[in-house]
């Protein structure tokens, strides 16, 4: 056998778990996206762009088309949630990967392994956790009576509230925006926080001028890790949004679940796809005019 | 005339570490540095002489003691109001910003006017002979590039005292030793105090007008290059700058001039005023200041010692020869200039002759 035919043969396993498990499913999505659905689940096979329509339009009682916002409002809802939690996953996880990675070696890979833990449990678990914490009487209901913010028997009413689901993403997701932050941060040169010091940086501009250009390609990466999944997101909203405070994760799982509405559920998840990949290229672009840092970072370390 | 005091460093010390693990790194250190100076403080790697210039810049902070710029406390301060900048030994340019950028950094956070950056940032890039490169990324530029960038950075807000921490350590031997010509013309131009480490003595000496010895955090000897060179304080100074040969001896008559007797017989008259008789002392001698004549020669000077030696190794280096000499069971180095003795084979018996007016007397 010729080397590039062994060659072909070895990469074998990335086409297929490429190919079987990734492109595939998403051929069925997008074929079931554009097929009329069966009441009792699944699909007739006649072509059918109803899915996609009913996004943004319904039938009123005399069969008029007319818009119909309530899916919109779920979009817009997962768009700013999602960029919310990114955000906020943001302003805690740049400051404690900036704690991390100036730790000394054995701390620092201690840290990191602590920032990993969360992903050992089940995340159904870990936001249930949270129903605890949020919830009537919960943990932050027992803060707040100590503090005298309410009463004995008051509760903060923050659960079943956009600010729970909020609480919630975050939780989930904040360690993948810590962990690719903490990777470019350790890479930057401190010596370089030096030379801004000495060249009368103050800490902000520290901050604003060397560490945040320097760790763009870490905050980019990290914010797509958290906002792609909370776009998506389905466990968060059900369990600490009461199911009432839908997402477009929980939608698409709604048609499929409970509907039956598989073409619908289809549509809305190529939609998702289209908004995350529209991210992704966003990401790309950004990351590409960072890529002279990466490698100026490199060559100065031999320098 | 006297001299304006531009940094003055008084009885500052630095630990680090406590109890048991403590390291003094820099030990009680009182020094004052002039305006318009260009000062080196030089010793080997880890002597604290690096630590000293980091606490001038506000990196560290003192254990005790007091540092004054211009009369002025500083030690209070943040690296970012001292008006010093510093030189880093790895450049530590900002790789995301382009030459222009780096250099125009200080004066953007000073708040300066555009109109005047681009003009400071267009004078010193001229003066660095950088402006060519101004548009560059520090990752498209060489070491000898990046270390022009790094100066004009540091010259550009215009400090009182540049601090440079080992700039020229990274660069290829004949950059430094043109960039060591232009330091100094630097220095000169603009009239700023220069601080400069090094442990290279030749760039010491070559550059500086007063060089700071430092040892294990100590100030070993301050003074003019010829000063340590020929007058060390010290057998550590006489080590370190140069090469020295030195010769055990003792005191032997008060007075002005001296009689000091070699544990191998041999006497020299030397005049020295800070030794008592009965004194054991270390007298130094220089290698290019041996004579080295055939065994038949005479004498040369009056007031010098003669002793027989015999070649034991040679070194031909162009324009001197190295030889080292066996001589009453020690051996000693001579440089002799190409041409001006007859050449030496290894095995020669020759006659050697220490002149007491090159001899130093160093106390043991």
């Amino acid at each position: 056998m010729s080397i590039k035919r062994l060659r072909l043969l070895g990469l074998l396993p990335t086409w297929v778990t490429i190919g079987v498990l990734m492109i595939g499913p998403l051929l069925i999505m997008a074929a079931v996206s554009l097929m009329e659905a069966n009441v009792y689940g699944g699909v007739h096979l006649r072509f059918d762009v109803s899915s996609y329509v009913q996004i943004l339009f319904d039938k009123n009682l005399f069969d008029e088309t007319e818009f119909n916002p309530a899916y919109l409002i779920i979009i817009l809802r997962s768009f700013m949630l999602a960029l919310g939690a990114t955000g906020l996953a943001l302003l805690i996880g740049f400051p404690a990967a900036y704690y991390i990675a100036r730790q000394p070696d054995h701390r620092k890979n201690l840290l990191v392994f602590l920032i990993t833990i969360p992903f050992w449990t089940n995340l159904l678990v870990r936001t249930f956790a949270w129903v605890i914490i949020l919830g009537r009487g919960g943990f932050m209901d027992q803060v707040g009576s100590f503090l005298n913010i309410i009463g004995p028997d008051e509760s903060i009413n923050l659960m079943y509230t956009n600010t729970a689901i909020l609480i919630g993403l975050v939780y989930s997701y904040l360690p993948l925006m810590v962990l690719p932050l903490y990777a470019s941060m350790e890479k930057m040169d401190v010596r370089l926080l030096e030379a801004g010091a000495d060249l009368y940086a103050n800490r902000y501009e520290l901050i604003r001028r060397i560490i945040v250009p320097l760790t763009m390609p870490g905050i980019i990466g990290g914010s797509i890790l958290v906002f792609v999944p909370c776009l998506g997101a389905f466990i968060a909203p059900d369990l600490l949004g009461g199911g009432k405070k839908l997402m477009l994760g929980s939608l698409v799982q709604l048609q499929f679940a409970t509907s039956r509405n598989w073409p619908f559920g289809a549509a809305i998840a190529m939609m998702l796809l289209a908004i995350v990949v529209i991210a992704l290229m966003v990401n790309a672009r950004a990351a590409r005019r960072h890529a002279v840092y990466e490698q100026t970072g490199a060559e100065a370390t031999h320098g | 005339m006297r001299k304006n005091v531009a940094v003055d460093i008084q009885q500052v010390t630095k630990i680090y570490g406590t109890g048991n693990a403590a390291v003094t790194a820099v030990n009680n250190v009182t020094l004052q540095i002039y305006d318009n100076e260009f000062l080196t403080l030089l010793g080997p790697s880890g002597c604290g002489k690096t630590t000293l210039l980091r606490m001038i810049a506000g990196f560290e902070d003192m254990t005790k003691g007091h540092i004054n710029l211009f009369g002025e406390e500083i030690e209070d301060l943040p690296p970012n109001q001292r008006p010093v900048n510093t030189v880093f030994q790895h450049y530590a340019l900002f790789p995301h910003l382009s030459v222009y950028e780096n250099v125009a950094f200080g004066l953007r956070r000073l708040k300066k006017s555009e109109a005047e950056i681009d003009h400071r940032c267009k004078e010193v890039l001229a003066l660095t002979q950088m402006e060519a490169l101004a548009e560059r990324r520090p990752s498209q530029m060489s070491g000898g590039q990046q270390q022009r960038v790094a100066l004009a950075r540091a010259l550009a807000p215009n400090p009182k005292v540049l601090l440079l921490d080992e700039p020229l350590s990274a660069l290829d031997l004949k950059l430094r030793q043109a960039m060591r010509d232009e330091l100094k013309q630097l220095q000169q131009k603009t009239g700023i105090t220069f601080i400069f480490v090094t442990h290279d003595q030749e760039e010491a000496l070559a550059m500086s007008d007063r060089i700071v010895v430092i040892s294990e955090g100590k100030v070993q000897q301050v003074g003019t290059p010829q000063a340590v060179y020929e007058a060390p304080s010290n057998r550590f100074v006489a080590n370190f700058i140069g090469e020295a040969n030195m010769l055990e001896a003792s005191c032997k008559t008060t007075g002005k001039n001296m009689t000091f007797t070699l544990v191998g017989g041999g006497t020299l008259k030397i005049s020295t005023p800070d030794v008592a008789a009965g004194d054991a002392v270390t007298i130094m001698i220089r290698p290019e200041k041996v004579k080295v004549l055939a065994k038949t020669g005479k004498k040369t000077t009056p007031s010098s010692l003669q002793m027989e030696a015999k070649v034991i190794e040679q070194t031909y280096l162009g324009s001197v020869t190295h030889l080292d000499l066996a001589c009453d069971g020690q051996t000693l180095k001579a440089c002799i200039n190409q041409g001006a003795h007859a050449s030496f084979a290894t095995g020669d018996e020759v006659l050697i002759e220490i002149p007491a007016d090159n001899c130093r007397v160093l106390r043991s």
